[in-house]
């Protein structure tokens, strides 16, 4: 699936979703749990409060890349089972939050 | 990619923590979110193109934000300090635009446009609502439209799509990175980009803001103790006027940790005054424009340091900086003939970025082939990358060939003992293409003859940078945001 930045992708092995960031022009497949996510147009969902942190899994507002395809997601929804593209995990990036200016 | 996303987040983090305080009603990031839906619902059914917000800050603001986002409708905040027939004539329009209005003006407004509501009423009918159930995601939708205020040119609208405002808020906030205690204040009125984008910084950080409906320095500093507020953002002109209040005495908050300030240039004396009175709080200086989805450069609480403690001349000077260009956003000054410049020459700012917009309503747009906009502010960067805005380009004056900053004059100016405010313009002239105008207040009590005002600059600055006049007033004119209005003075000449 080629991705383009602002796109939703939702786990179908759990709650999870992301949000696209950066993209490369090329076809790429992203998995949650070993299952390829599917892109979601029109996002609808309950709200519960959202686990931190489950092992492999996606932890709500963390940025996740790939940097030899160049991708980054944001996890909008936490959920179990860990991302990969094309096989390989993401890594989790570091936060360099810039002193509150608003 | 939509706002209500960042909204969704935040509430899904902790759905109790308090959202907003405000004069109208308290939210938890629930009853936001819950608000939201119903009013997107709302603007839906109806189907409205547009909703524009016509009073104070409030929860109501916030709600309907994030409620104009869900609809995939644009959220656009009118001045509601403009006399009547201003307003009357922006709703003016055959478009079905629903217009929430603060109870004063909902009879104003009706006499001219059919689809008008009280903020009350508003509130009414958005009370108990479920979360959306769905929200469009297209990232180009436009979010909110903004009047700029027009200092130097006619006012223009500039357009913010949703992709511009969730670029700039993921680049600059951690997502909730505040503590649950954590507070900011806003006073910073709804129809100025720096309120829009607070909203979501702050909620996407977790943060509870406390909603002012009014600047006043007295209950600005009040609030700060009461609700032991962590965080505030201020205009230059509010940080003179807490300033002015406390009168050398340190301001007594010990909650405040941060204290932000931007949106025109601040006179440095005033600065040197504000980090002696609030000891224990970090100063943050941000720049931007409404055209770049707000804040592109910061100069940081470091940075504030470095410059007050620095026996460097440079690094001194640094205070009255911008600071540096955060990431996610590139610069580059260019001359009039679109030449790049290097470090410690002056032009004209350009911008790129995600958060970049640069888009106008119904106008042309100014972008360059390549993206970058053209900010016409005038600009230079000193050799380690910090950011000095020397002005609007449009105010720059040509004097015998000569481009003067009027900036550099009026900080000069502002020097002097007796001068409380400055303001120089150009003025049309036979022999040098433009003179150089000085408009000044004296300070309350102060006496000082224009000739001395003169030679005191001339002392400072080179002759050619001498006011060729200099007209006493009792007051300039500035938008309520405390910028200064240059065409009023450069009509009079």
């Amino acid at each position: 699936m080629q991705l383009r930045a602002g796109m939703h992708l939702v786990s179908v092995v759990s709650p999870a979703s992301v949000i696209v960031l950066r993209a490369p022009k090329k076809d790429v497949e992203v998995c949650c749990g070993g299952v390829a996510m599917a892109a979601a147009d029109n996002i609808a969902r309950d709200i519960e409060v959202q686990a931190t942190g489950n092992g492999n899994g996606l932890i709500l507002g963390k940025r996740y890349a790939h940097e030899s395809s160049e991708l980054e997601f944001l996890c909008t929804r936490a959920g179990a089972g860990e991302l990969t593209v094309d096989g390989e995990p993401f890594i989790l990036k570091d936060a360099k939050p810039l002193p509150p200016s608003d | 990619m939509n706002l209500m996303m960042l909204l969704e987040m935040a509430t899904s983090h902790d759905p109790d923590r308090a959202a907003v305080s405000a004069h109208d009603v308290a939210l938890t990031y629930l009853e936001m979110y819950g608000r939201a839906g119903a009013g997107a619902s709302y603007l839906r059914e109806r189907d409205y193109q547009t909703v524009a917000y016509l009073g104070p800050n409030s929860a109501a603001f916030a709600v309907t934000v994030f409620a104009a986002a869900g609809a995939g409708i644009p959220f656009w905040p009118l001045n509601y300090r403009l006399a009547d027939d201003q307003i009357l004539s922006l709703v003016d329009t055959d478009e079905r635009v629903l217009v929430l209005a603060h109870q004063d003006s909902v009879a104003a407004v009706r006499a001219c446009h059919h689809d008008v509501i009280s903020v009350d009423q508003w509130l009414e009918l958005t009370a108990g609502g479920t979360p959306p159930a769905e929200w469009p995601s297209d990232p180009d939708l436009v979010a909110v439209l903004l009047n700029t205020s027009g200092t130097t040119s006619k006012p223009k609208t500039v357009v913010l799509r949703h992709r511009h405002l969730v670029s700039y808020v993921l680049g600059s906030v951690e997502f909730g990175s505040a503590d649950p205690a954590d507070a900011v204040a806003v006073s910073v009125p709804p129809y100025h980009v720096a309120g829009i984008v607070n909203l979501l910084t702050n909620i996407f950080a977790g943060r509870r803001i406390v909603y002012l409906d009014a600047f006043a320095p007295g209950a600005w500093l009040e609030t700060v103790r009461r609700e032991r507020v962590t965080h505030a953002m201020v205009v230059p002109t509010m940080l003179a006027r807490i300033v002015d209040e406390l009168d050398g005495t340190p301001a007594n908050v010990p909650s405040l940790r941060t204290l932000s300030y931007g949106g025109s240039r601040v006179a440095a004396a005033t600065i040197l005054q504000a980090l002696r009175l609030f000891p224990g709080t970090d100063f943050v200086n941000a720049y931007g424009l409404t055209e770049t989805s707000s804040t592109i450069a910061i100069l940081s609480p470091e940075d504030h340091r470095s410059a007050l403690h620095s026996d460097d001349e440079a690094v001194r000077a640094r205070l009255a900086s911008a600071g540096r260009v955060i990431p996610g956003v590139e610069a580059q000054i260019r001359s009039a003939d679109g030449l790049l410049l290097p470090a410690g020459e002056a032009g004209e700012l350009w911008l790129r970025g995600d958060q970049v917009s640069g888009e106008y309503l119904a106008t042309e747009s100014p972008l360059d082939e390549n993206g970058w906009f053209p900010t016409r502010d005038r600009a230079h960067f000193d050799s380690a990358q910090f950011l000095f805005i020397e002005g609007r380009a449009d105010d720059t004056i040509i004097r015998g060939g000569e481009n003067i900053a009027p900036a550099e004059i009026e900080d000069v100016l502002l020097q002097h003992p007796a001068v409380g405010e400055a303001a120089v313009v150009g003025a049309p002239d036979e022999e040098w293409g433009q003179t150089i105008v000085a408009f000044v207040v004296l300070r309350e009590g102060a006496d000082a003859d224009t000739e001395e005002i003169r030679s005191f600059v001339r002392g400072k600055l080179r002759t050619s940078k001498t006011p060729d006049r200099i007209i006493e007033r009792d007051h300039l004119p500035y938008t309520d945001t405390g910028k200064l209005i240059r065409r009023v003075l450069t009509a009079e000449l």
